[in-house]
């Protein structure tokens, strides 16, 4: 197929077509320097304050009907700060801007007396009256994030006002240091989703979706050259055989699907980016597949779409899930981001090996499937070989005579990386035929402990043996994991933590028992 | 009025920050490159690789600065250091370039030969080697060594507190642009423009009256723009002077808080006597504050420490030294609360120890008891250990209305209960008071000019010294101004900040933004309204549609016994204005504002003035530590329950009931965004904001996602805010209060609250808990389950 030699898109319901080395600057960037919408502001350049919000809705891009692919059209919340340029194809980008007036919020032709410039958004309308806005430097962040809110809520059919709990999760991506929250709480308990206008009815008509469901079935192939004459490459694969195909011919290509770490990569001058492919345009990649035992879940699937579908079938995780990240990262972040980043505080990768998951890898050797607990090689090592991309995670099933226990402890509740992570599954009927301990962020990778999983097998399964296992293993620990000082906690903070947890599971293992005892 | 108008271009994301500015063609950026060592000898600057960056276009050091140090008190700080190194991260040289891209790529080519030395990091260590930037006259009253001796009980220890990242959203950010001559404009992020138009000067060799700096706005401050700002203008300003360029410094969040001055972490040796129920009677403190590598503002705040260190509270004898200590690490500068909450804090987390230990020697007492024991009375014990008098008391009302609206009582006895069963989590409760002193505490600081323009459509331009940095005193101005001149609000626009309108103003800083440049655009409307008046007068009395040519007197200060001017008084005094409506008081007739002010202007008689202000009645002697340091204090209590995890050590806020006393607040709305924040502020310092460095001196948390101010899920799960609404203060603008820093005092209720909760679990003599409580802090204060 012929491949296009620019990107798609369309920012505050004017069309963008783009090429050059523009592609992989931040969209906040693009957006301040380049078309000069500075309402979106840039503050971390890591994704963790929110000041550079702005909404995003994809085109549908599976043809099974999962919660990835329903509704194309949904607006969400996305940091623009750490989200490059080229990863804009085919979506439709709204800034605080767009939201009262045209591109730049400009006023349109008319007569004088019918522009009336104080029009608002019925979010920024409530932010003003509540006081929700003090030096406001992150108000254009909370506006749109809180925009956010109320297109999800409508397109759960709520009509009422929030719940303040509600509230708080889909701004929990947001900082402020003025007001202290309340008067923005305030705001947004006095919205109702019924009364406001969703942007879907003035943003991304059928027309437009068509016309980029129609360009992201073609490749885009861009070579083009930065400041200092270095060649930079652009591709954005449709198939995954093509993916395959591409990563094996360049060698130093970085992928990308959801793209919220690389920016974060780039910015603090980590890395340079000069070729890049992004999976996003692969459909298959955007599926949760469900069979009877296992789920599948896609490369492209974000958290918040992964959670939306865990909300039935396994509380824990998704409670787990809310408290990490935040619902702009979640929105473009993904399972599989957070696996092959491999990190040792990766706060999925614990619940992954205890649950046996596989990662899909797919090569120029063919398909396979790794066990998630031979994954990991060493810090940030992977057992991928050279030309293999990862395609998805296949994650079983728990199962009804199996318990499952995650924790996280980390400086601040929510939106912060962990100290220590810690996921238990114990399994049988009278004694224990399957027993999974991994803690996070006590090594240099996610620690299973094989051997004192297998010195568990046959014991009786009873409230009080569980819990007396679980406090044999607290006294023991520090034989078992080597923790490290650093700036989230040390050494001694973290195996006080690694026996405080183990205790916690095994009251908590010992109550659940306890309560299912005929 | 209820929407500030500010902020409906806030949330339509229109109000331009200095970032946002349109770059000018031709325009540089600039950006400095900082030492790899704490401490050091500058032996040489390599920058031959950096300028060969396409767009890269100079690199300048201190050598090309007419004068590099400055400093508000001492002048002893390099702006680009010459040759000893005083902190890790400092800058070196200040390169300029056509665009971000080349800047980034050059700033990591630079290369320095430096000699290392041993760097002082740690209070202990600089107290130990007696590093010391300051040391003022100590603050005494009574006799402290007997008062201690005839103590029942006495306690003794050290009481650590860690320092605060301002984190404010905007970075320091500055743009210079060279004008005729060797003038040269600045527009900067900056609390103090009057002290950045000071710097830049200094550092290129001009005079004061070829500098301009102009503040529209800053999206947040908290302090750290007070002194901190000029510096980085001015690295903006060498480029624009030199290059004949327009010239922008935006720092990244990581840069800023790396190379910036933070709160001061303290060190408190404390030895306090109290009686059987709690009544304190001696208290005997060293201060050790940590300023860092350079003076700034630190003896200030250590001075407001000091003036702090009683709390609410009354003491009969006391004795307090204090130290400004130097290390190797960023210039500490201010910070909301500027040295008092840390003072402030000290005494309310000693009256957990002093509860605890009461308990443990059998006479047990609730910490809210020994507060109210020893709370500033209303007609005694009502004199603070420097000699001032609390006039108008309200904490003892403050302390009565949190109490009961928080049902302290009632959560007192369920927190028993609660924390008797549960096996997981321990609750705590506490009250704790603010007693904040309002005026500077360097005198000639508390004086403020306005610049008030009436307009032939009657509309107002008012220009004060005051910066916006989302305090609301943009807002506060306006209405003083609105209602002094007796026309509605939105009659009147507060216009941008700038040394060309308002020359040697203060700092918007100690809480005084309103009180003091509200109160002297006050008296410009006064003026103004004094002469327009007249006029009203004239033409009310008029017989004819053509009048004579209009004399006016102007407003004196002094009682005069001129004739012409108690003629003129009279006058002015048979007419009202209000609401834009000008009444002829003897004949009820009325005139609109707009024709009076026009009518004014057709007569020659002007419509504009100028006004200054000094705060009055202070009267302090520092080599003494007595006499009147404050205008007036800003007073309340609040109320926190807290709920600790005894398994990981996480904290939650699960309620905080505040009540304070701002006077007559002059706009409900932004005092208690004042309220909330400064308190949600302070709880951040109290818990999860923790400064993490390296065995070198480099800051290891830099950037929110391992420094953790608080997110919209810290903020207390029950929230209530109430005003005790008074008359009182009669010298103020409009009879309010200041309100800027006072409640970040009250989170250290949230602190003492988890000391109440590990006082059930703890049995030892004093919990010995350090500012932040991190989960780590408090885990391992929690003996461990025995199995």
């Amino acid at each position: 197929m012929k491949s296009r030699s620019e990107i798609t898109f369309y920012l505050n319901g004017q069309r963008q077509d783009l090429s050059g080395p523009d592609l992989l600057m931040p969209v906040a960037d693009f957006l301040r320097t380049r078309r000069l919408l500075t309402g979106t502001k840039i503050v971390c350049a890591e994704g963790d304050c929110g000041a550079c919000t702005a909404l995003i809705a994809h085109p549908e891009k599976s043809s099974t009907k999962t919660a990835a692919s329903r509704d194309g059209r949904h607006f969400q919340s996305l940091n623009t700060c750490i989200y490059p340029v080229l990863a804009l194809d085919g979506c439709h980008l709204v800034t605080v801007e767009g939201l009262t007036g045209g591109l730049a919020g400009e006023l349109t032709n008319g007569p004088a007396e019918k522009q009336k410039p104080a029009t608002l958004h019925p979010v920024q309308d409530a932010m003003a009256k509540c006081h929700g806005s003090q030096c406001g430097f992150c108000t254009p962040g909370f506006v749109c994030a809180m925009t956010a809110m109320i297109e999800e809520a409508q397109r759960k059919g709520k009509t009422g006002p929030l719940a303040e709990k509600k509230i708080k999760n889909a701004l929990t991506g947001n900082l402020c240091r003025c007001t202290g929250y309340l008067p923005i709480i305030e705001a947004a308990k006095t919205l109702e989703p019924a009364k406001i206008t969703s942007l879907r009815a003035r943003y991304f008509s059928k027309e437009e979706r068509g016309t980029l469901s129609k360009l992201t079935k073609q490749p885009v192939r861009i070579e083009t050259q930065n400041l200092l004459g270095e060649k930079l490459l652009i591709l954005l694969p449709t198939t995954m055989n093509d993916a395959v195909k591409l990563r094996a011919r360049y060698k130093d290509l970085k992928i990308v699907a959801g793209a919220t770490d690389l920016g974060v990569q780039v910015n603090k001058g980590r890395t340079k980016l000069q070729a890049v492919m992004s999976l996003q345009n692969i459909p298959s990649l955007w599926q949760i597949k469900r069979s009877k035992s296992t789920t599948l879940v896609g490369a492209r699937v974000s958290l918040t779409a992964l959670q939306q579908d865990l909300e039935k079938h396994d509380p824990e995780l998704n409670r787990i899930l809310n408290i990490f990240a935040s619902p702009q990262i979640k929105n473009t972040g993904t399972l599989v981001g957070n696996v092959v980043n491999g990190s040792p505080i990766g706060d999925t990768i614990p619940y992954l090996m205890a649950m046996d998951a596989k990662v899909l890898a797919r090569g120029p050797g063919g398909k396979r499937a790794i066990a998630m607990s031979e994954f990991y090689l060493g810090y940030k090592k992977l057992a991928l070989k050279p030309g293999e991309l990862v395609e998805g995670i296949e994650i079983p099933h728990l199962k009804n005579s199996e318990k499952i226990k995650l924790y996280k402890v980390s400086l601040r509740k929510d939106l912060d990386i962990s100290a220590v992570t810690l996921a238990i599954r114990l399994g049988g009927r009278k004694t224990i035929e399957t027993a999974r301990i991994v803690f996070g962020g006590v090594g240099p990778t996610v620690v299973r402990l094989k051997d004192v999983e297998k010195s568990w097998l046959g014991q009786s399964l009873t409230q009080e043996q569980v819990e007396t296992l679980l406090q044999d293993l607290s006294k023991q620990i520090a034989m078992k994991v080597n923790p490290i000082s650093d700036v989230r906690g040390s050494r001694d903070y973290r195996l006080r933590l690694c026996r405080s947890l183990l205790l916690k599971a095994g009251a908590e293992l010992k109550s659940e028992l306890r309560a299912e005892a005929p | 009025m209820k929407t500030p108008a500010n902020v409906i271009s806030h949330v339509r994301g229109e109000s331009e920050f200095i970032d946002d500015i349109p770059p000018m063609q031709g325009e540089l950026y600039v950006g400095y490159v900082g030492s790899p060592v704490a401490h050091g000898e500058l032996l040489g600057v390599e920058a031959t690789e950096a300028l060969k960056v396409p767009g890269v276009r100079a690199c300048f050091t201190a050598s090309d600065l007419h004068h590099t140090n400055w400093g508000t008190i001492v002048q002893d700080q390099p702006l680009l250091v010459e040759k000893e190194i005083g902190h890790i991260d400092e800058p070196i040289c200040v390169l300029a370039a056509e665009t971000r891209e080349a800047l980034e790529i050059a700033r990591r080519l630079v290369k320095f030969e430096i000699k290392q030395k041993p760097a002082i990091l740690t209070l202990d260590e600089a107290i130990a080697k007696k590093s010391f930037l300051h040391a003022p006259p100590p603050f005494k009253r009574g006799n402290i060594e007997a008062g201690l001796k005839n103590s029942r009980h006495r306690l003794k220890g050290v009481f650590h507190i860690g320092g605060q990242e301002h984190f404010y959203l905007e970075s320091q950010a500055s743009i210079a642009y060279p004008l005729d001559g060797q003038q040269v404009k600045i527009v900067s992020s900056s609390q103090h423009p009057t002290e950045t138009q000071h710097v830049v000067a200094h550092a290129l060799g001009l005079t004061y009256n070829q500098v301009i700096c102009e503040v529209r706005r800053m999206g947040g401050a908290f302090g750290g723009k007070e002194s901190q700002a000029a510096p980085f203008a001015a690295m903006a300003a060498l480029v624009a002077h030199r290059l004949r360029k327009p010239a922008r410094i935006v720092l990244t969040k990581d840069d800023d808080m790396k190379t910036t001055g933070k709160r001061h972490p303290f060190q408190t040796h404390y030895e306090v006597g109290f009686n059987d129920n709690g009544e304190i009677t001696a208290l005997k403190l060293k201060l050790y504050a940590d300023g860092g590598a350079y003076t700034d503002l630190s003896p200030s705040i250590l001075d407001r420490a000091m003036f702090h260190s009683d709390g609410s509270y009354y003491i009969e004898n006391v004795f307090i030294e204090g130290w400004v200590c130097k290390t190797h690490t960023h210039s500490n500068t201010a910070f909301r609360g500027f040295g008092g909450p840390q003072g402030a804090l000290l005494i309310e987390s000693l009256i957990e120890d002093i509860a605890q230990h009461l308990r443990q020697n059998g006479s047990p007492t609730d910490a809210a008891q020994i507060r109210l024991t020893n709370l500033y009375g209303k007609e005694t014990r009502n004199t603070t250990h420097y000699g001032q008098l609390v006039e108008n008391n309200l904490l003892p009302d403050l302390f009565e209305k949190a109490l009961k609206s928080s049902s302290y009582l009632k959560r007192r006895k369920a927190i028993d209960q609660i924390n008797r069963d549960s096996e997981g989590l321990l609750h705590g409760l506490a009250i704790t008071g603010c007693k904040f002193g309002i005026s500077f505490t360097t005198r000639f600081l508390n004086q403020g000019n306005a610049l008030v323009h009436v307009h032939r459509d009657g509309t107002v331009q008012v220009s004060t010294g005051a910066t916006d940095m989302g305090q609301g005193v943009y807002t506060k101005i306006q209405i003083a101004t609105a209602r002094s001149l007796g026309i509605p609000d939105d009659m009147v626009f507060v216009t941008s900040t700038s040394t060309e309108k308002n020359a040697n103003t203060s700092p918007t800083a100690a809480s005084s933004g309103s009180d003091i440049n509200g109160m002297a655009a006050k008296v410009a409307c006064d003026k103004i309204l004094f002469r327009l008046k007249q006029v009203a007068a004239f033409a009310f009395e008029a017989k004819t549609a053509s009048i004579a040519e209009i004399e006016t007197l102007d407003w004196r200060n002094a009682d005069s016994e001129d004739e012409a001017y108690l003629r003129a008084c009279e006058k002015a005094h048979s007419v009202e204005i209000q609401n834009g409506i000008v009444t002829h008081l003897p004949t009820k007739r009325k005139k609109k504002w707009a024709d009076i002010v026009n009518l004014a202007y057709l007569n020659r008689v002007s419509i504009s003035d100028y006004g200054h202000m000094k705060t009055s009645g202070l009267a302090f002697d520092r080599s003494e530590a007595k006499g009147q340091a404050f205008k007036y204090f800003t007073t309340g209590a609040a109320v926190s329950e807290v709920s600790v995890d005894r398994f990981t050590g996480e904290v939650k806020i699960l309620s905080s009931h505040l009540a304070m006393d701002l006077g007559r607040p002059i706009h409900e709305g932004i005092d208690l965004g004042q309220v909330t924040g400064g308190f949600v502020q302070g709880a951040g310092w109290m818990l999860s904001e923790k400064l993490h460095y390296g065995s070198d001196g480099r800051l290891h948390s830099h950037s929110p996602t391992t420094y953790k101010i608080p997110n919209i899920q810290d903020t207390p799960r029950e929230f209530r805010v109430e005003f005790l609404e008074n008359d009182l203060n009669e010298d103020t603008i409009l009879r309010s209060k200041a309100v800027g820093e006072p409640p970040l005092l009250l989170s250290a209720s949230v602190f003492a609250a988890v000391k109440d909760a590990l006082r059930y679990v703890v049995s030892d003599e004093k919990i010995q808990l350090r500012v932040p409580a991190t989960p780590e802090e408090v885990l391992m204060k929690i003996p461990e389950y025995e199995l």
